[in-house]
């Protein structure tokens, strides 16, 4: 099993972080997994995207060439990334910035979800990508919900930001929870 | 004459190979008793920069490393870092200090590192074979300013002290070798700016005004008088920081 | 021995240090940043010393002393600043210097581009600086790597008496995989060849330069070529995939070789006979490796991150020309798998022109 992800987005959003904390999910099982970021020169609100591989063998090459899901934050993403996705593959789509009427592939799942807008009603705009991160997880078969909740928590704690875990667990399940 | 000359110390192993009439002699033999008085030749680690300065190595038994021309003010403070309880010092060239080695030089005086610099300025490169270099005088008639240093095709000369004088550095001071009396007042300077050093007061600089008859024309007693008519003159001697 | 996931640069600076290097001086350029940020707080807790040089020419002397003072020293850079250390690393090469520098290799001439490259290869292996010398040239491909070959390169280093250098790429530098850390290492700086001060009569004093100077130059050169000989037979590393019944082989190193073999995975499963060798050393180049090629081989292709296809002389000389050579050179992006694969395609069909060397 291979997954090849794309976390896509513009800087600010949370994209290289929802990378982050799908490999460190993936190492905590005891995967093999890799994580690579680009982006442009600006520090914020250009674009933004890394790619993560999570595999039962070695990964060999980090990049996603033709990747099986797409963590979309924002609509350049899909522009970006729809064209080399597998047939069969998913597309996880922050419906608040991504407009209603895009277009998509035959071929592709799209999972449309509001994160932008549920993470403000919820009262933190920037915990948008946790919701999505819980969209993610429901409809994709990579991790179940209890190791991800839990290792989410521990990445968090790593990074010296376990204070917030409470409100990371709810922004995860009301995206989860949405569809 | 003999019997009235003072002993060489130990440091000095062997002749030099300065051409006659050299200034950089007259210094190392100055440096070479200092470290002898102040006993700390086994502490001293001397950082050699390239040019005839560097020829003190023939002459010399005391540890030295060579880095690339000019580099003294980055090398001083490594080593200065990496063994503390050493002594950083660096018998450099003007081209080498103040030319393309100034960043260094400058950047290790801003950072008040605890180390020592004396700089032999004689005017112009030597090993070469005599061409401008920054302190170069106006007028002054080198291998690449045939007609004379001026300040439209060459631009004007350096002068350390004023940009050192502001810096919040231990030591600045200005010697020559010019006579007996500058002798003991560069020797008084040299073992000023290694007590720096040793009480941990940070940088220091000497910039010692050093003939080179060879490359002036002229020869070793007329290039003494160059040095006190013209040179003493032009520039501001003596102590200027002293912390 | 725990495991962290890290950046390839942060990996690199972390096993310099769990090496024992306790002296690290560079300068701020993309995409190696890391290795000198991590430097700048991790050397003070190991009370070694972190100097944000003014330049990267004053780091690379600041290393030259350091090093010959006996502390475990490297500096690190990419582009255009590692282009400033060449001189440096000569006078490091010249006095017998032990000294370690890392390149993190970025795409482009001059100040180039931010992103991951690997035109710096001509540069890196075949001198950089002036005079006859070759640096020992490590290419990680992954972060483990980085580590592993930061943790080991002193010890190379003061094996031959000769600076090591790390040759990463921007893409092994910025991604994050998990990583094993080793134990941290004691080395003791009073080596016998520091300079640490000799007081009369202890001894003759220590000078730290090109022994040229000091030493008849015939009998230096016949010494030193000899070392330099021996590093070339003797320190040849590289990993080898499926070549043995390969009707293409690719040859690959750093981020490249993690695609090769990706598209070696790939084109297997489709009955492709694809192979790998992947160069570990880059001076001196594997040629041992290249002895095993079955004769029936219809071409081996170099992929690398470049215009000119770099590395695609060292092949062509490692097989004495008796295989066709050819170089998917895709300059700042590593060609995917699948235009690898269609490429080895072509090879065996026959149906593209030899690759050209510049």
């Amino acid at each position: 099993m291979l997954n090849e992800i794309v976390c896509a987005g513009l800087g600010g959003q949370g994209v290289l972080t929802a990378g982050k904390i799908m490999m460190h999910v993936a190492l905590e099982k005891g995967l093999h997994t890799t994580w690579f970021p680009s982006y442009g020169n600006e520090m914020r609100g250009g674009a933004a995207n890394c790619n993560v591989m999570i595999s039962d063998n070695k990964v060999a090459s980090p990049y996603a060439d033709h990747p099986d899901v797409l963590f979309a934050m924002a609509e350049r993403a899909v522009d970006t990334y729809m064209k080399t996705m597998k047939k069969g593959s998913i597309i996880i789509a922050n419906s608040t910035i991504i407009p209603k009427d895009k277009e998509y592939r035959d071929d592709i799942t799209v999972i449309k979800v509001p994160a932008t807008e549920l993470a403000q009603k919820f009262g933190n705009e920037r915990s948008a990508n946790i919701v999505l991160l819980g969209a993610m997880v429901k409809h994709t078969c990579i991790f179940s919900k209890e190791d991800f909740e839990k290792y989410m928590c521990s990445y968090f704690e790593s990074q010296g930001k376990g204070k917030r875990n409470e409100q990371n667990i709810k922004a995860f399940e009301i995206g989860y929870n949405y569809i | 004459m003999s019997n009235r000359s003072k002993k060489a110390p130990k440091i000095m192993k062997c002749e030099n190979k300065f051409c006659a009439g050299c200034g950089h002699s007259l210094f190392d033999r100055i440096l070479g008793e200092v470290l002898t008085e102040m006993n700390i030749i086994g502490e001293t680690i001397v950082c050699s920069d390239i040019g005839c300065n560097h020829m003190f190595q023939y002459s010399m038994a005391v540890d030295v490393i060579v880095p690339p021309h000019g580099k003294m003010g980055a090398a001083l403070t490594a080593q200065k870092r990496v063994r503390p309880d050493k002594y950083a010092i660096t018998i450099a060239g003007d081209g080498g200090a103040y030319a393309i080695g100034l960043a260094e030089t400058v950047a290790a005086a801003t950072r008040n590192e605890n180390v020592t610099m004396f700089v032999m300025n004689n005017t112009l490169y030597a090993m070469t074979g005599g061409q401008a270099a920054p302190t170069t005088q106006l007028g002054q008639i080198s291998a690449s300013t045939p007609k004379g240093r001026t300040e439209k095709d060459h631009g004007l000369d350096f002068d350390v002290f004023n940009v050192m004088r502001n810096l919040d550095i231990a030591y600045l001071a200005r010697t020559s070798v010019a006579n007996p009396s500058e002798i003991r007042k560069t020797k008084n300077a040299v073992k000023k700016a290694i007590e720096k050093q040793r009480d941990n007061k940070g940088f220091s600089l000497v910039e010692v005004l050093v003939p080179c008859p060879t490359n002036w024309g002229l020869k070793p007693v007329d290039a003494m008088k160059r040095i006190e008519n013209e040179l003493m003159v032009r520039y501001e001697m003596g102590e200027i920081i002293d912390k | 021995m725990e495991t962290k996931i890290i950046k390839g640069n942060e990996a690199l600076a972390e096993g310099a240090v769990r090496g024992g290097c306790r002296f690290y001086a560079g300068y701020p350029i993309t995409p190696q940043s890391e290795i000198l940020e991590w430097m700048s707080w991790r050397q003070k807790e190991v009370g070694g010393v972190f100097v944000q040089g003014e330049s990267e020419i004053a780091s690379v002397n600041m290393v030259f002393a350091a090093r010959a003072l006996g502390a475990r020293a490297m500096t690190s850079s990419s582009g255009p600043g590692f282009s400033l250390k060449q001189e440096g690393i000569a006078y490091w090469v010249s006095a017998g210097v032990p000294a370690v520098v890392a390149c993190v290799q970025r795409f482009g001439i001059g100040d180039g581009y931010i992103s991951a490259g690997q035109d710096n290869y001509w540069q890196a292996v075949k001198g950089g600086g002036n005079g006859d010398y070759h640096l020992i040239t490590l290419a990680p491909n992954s972060v483990q790597e980085c580590l592993d070959m930061a943790y080991e390169s002193f010890e190379l280093a003061e094996k031959w008496m000769h600076p090591v250098l790390i040759l990463s790429d921007g893409t092994i530098g910025q991604m994050m995989e998990p990583c094993t850390m080793p134990v941290m290492k004691e080395y003791d700086m009073d080596q016998p060849w520091a300079a640490k001060g000799t007081a009369i009569g202890e001894g003759e004093n220590k000078v730290i330069t090109d022994i040229t100077y000091f030493q008849d130059i015939d009998e230096w050169n016949a010494g030193y070529i000899e070392k330099m000989r021996k590093i070339q037979k003797d320190e040849q590393r590289w990993e080898e995939f499926n070549i043995d019944d390969a009707d293409v082989i690719l040859v690959a190193y750093g981020i490249s070789s993690r695609v090769a073999q990706r598209s070696v995975e790939i084109a297997r499963k489709k009955g492709i006979k694809l192979g790998l060798i992947r160069p570990i050393t880059l001076w001196p180049y594997p040629r041992k490796a290249f002895e095993k090629i079955n004769k029936n081989c219809k071409g081996i292709v170099t992929l690398e991150m470049n215009m000119m296809g770099q590395m695609l002389e060292d092949v062509k000389i490692a097989v004495s020309c008796k295989f066709p050579c050819y170089a998917l050179a895709t300059a700042q992006k590593v060609a995917p798998t699948d235009e690898v694969i269609a490429f080895c395609q072509k090879v065996m069909d026959g149906k593209v022109k030899e690759t050209e060397v510049f």
